[in-house]
């Protein structure tokens, strides 16, 4: 019961703050053509939300985790809209296309790995 | 006004696809999978089903304006909420930490192209070919 109140709580501080810096970012960094095609924004919060489930997995537990991990990372991230981008990008730039397939889960899998050593080493 | 209008569905979506994920979870895994001998097959499904559905969705919600925080709502909110990167990445780093870096590789792979594939699809599903 508490766990499904720790990823209500979660996931309503998350999906808007997702929104928020996306747009954010993405007014600044994107545009039509070139590099600006690039997912930026949701580069940006799929990198922060991976790398913050680094520390969390490594140092938290029980409803504390399923709060930040399942709760605010699952819901500060997001695939689908990943997948609809990249998409979309098809049309638009190969290059920019292959970019973004190659770029997103490679660093998403990186800045999660890092902070998640990175956190087991200093949490022993 | 108009904007913590649109943040509130943004929340109200995220906290309905998180739950839903996290009872997909629990359902089909008995809790998160996260661990390096578990195969993440709840969040595998979580995510092609979150870009079939975008894929359905979006380009509707493109052209119809009726109601503006239709998107917000069912795309950001709902279907953001529902599919997530973050257990996708860490799933695929404990893997990888592991020493199974072609279960993670295959993983991603895994992901990745059946997302595309779903998007896709959920757009021929929708009547709309993809531009």
């Amino acid at each position: 019961m508490i766990a499904i109140l720790a990823v209500t709580l979660g996931a309503a501080i998350g999906a808007p703050m997702r929104y928020l810096v996306d747009r954010w970012v993405t007014a600044r960094a994107s545009g039509p053509s070139g590099l600006a095609a690039f997912p930026w924004g949701l580069l940006t919060v799929n990198v922060i939300g991976s790398a913050i489930a680094g520390p969390v997995l490594a140092l938290t537990t029980g409803d504390l985790r399923t709060f930040l991990l399942i709760g605010f990372c699952g819901a500060f991230t997001t695939f689908s809209g990943f997948g609809w981008e990249v998409n979309r990008i098809w049309s638009l730039s190969r290059p920019v296309f292959w970019s973004a397939l190659i770029v997103m889960p490679v660093a998403c899998t990186g800045a999660f790995s890092i902070a998640y050593n990175m956190a087991n080493w200093i949490g022993r | 006004m108009e904007q913590m209008r649109t943040l509130g569905y943004i929340a109200v979506g995220g906290i309905i696809g998180s739950l839903g994920r996290y009872g997909l979870d629990l359902l089909v895994a008995g809790n998160l999978p996260l661990e390096p001998q578990d195969f993440p097959l709840s969040t595998l499904a979580v995510n092609l089903i979150g870009c079939l559905a975008i894929g359905i969705l979006a380009p509707v919600l493109l052209v119809r304006t009726a109601w503006p925080n239709a998107r917000p709502f069912l795309i950001t909110g709902i279907l953001g909420g529902f599919t997530t990167f973050s257990a996708l990445a860490a799933q695929s780093g404990v893997l990888l930490l592991d020493g199974q870096g072609w279960r993670a590789a295959a993983y991603l792979v895994a992901t990745l192209a059946g997302g595309l594939l779903a998007v896709r699809l959920g757009m021929r599903i929708s009547g709309r070919q993809p531009r």
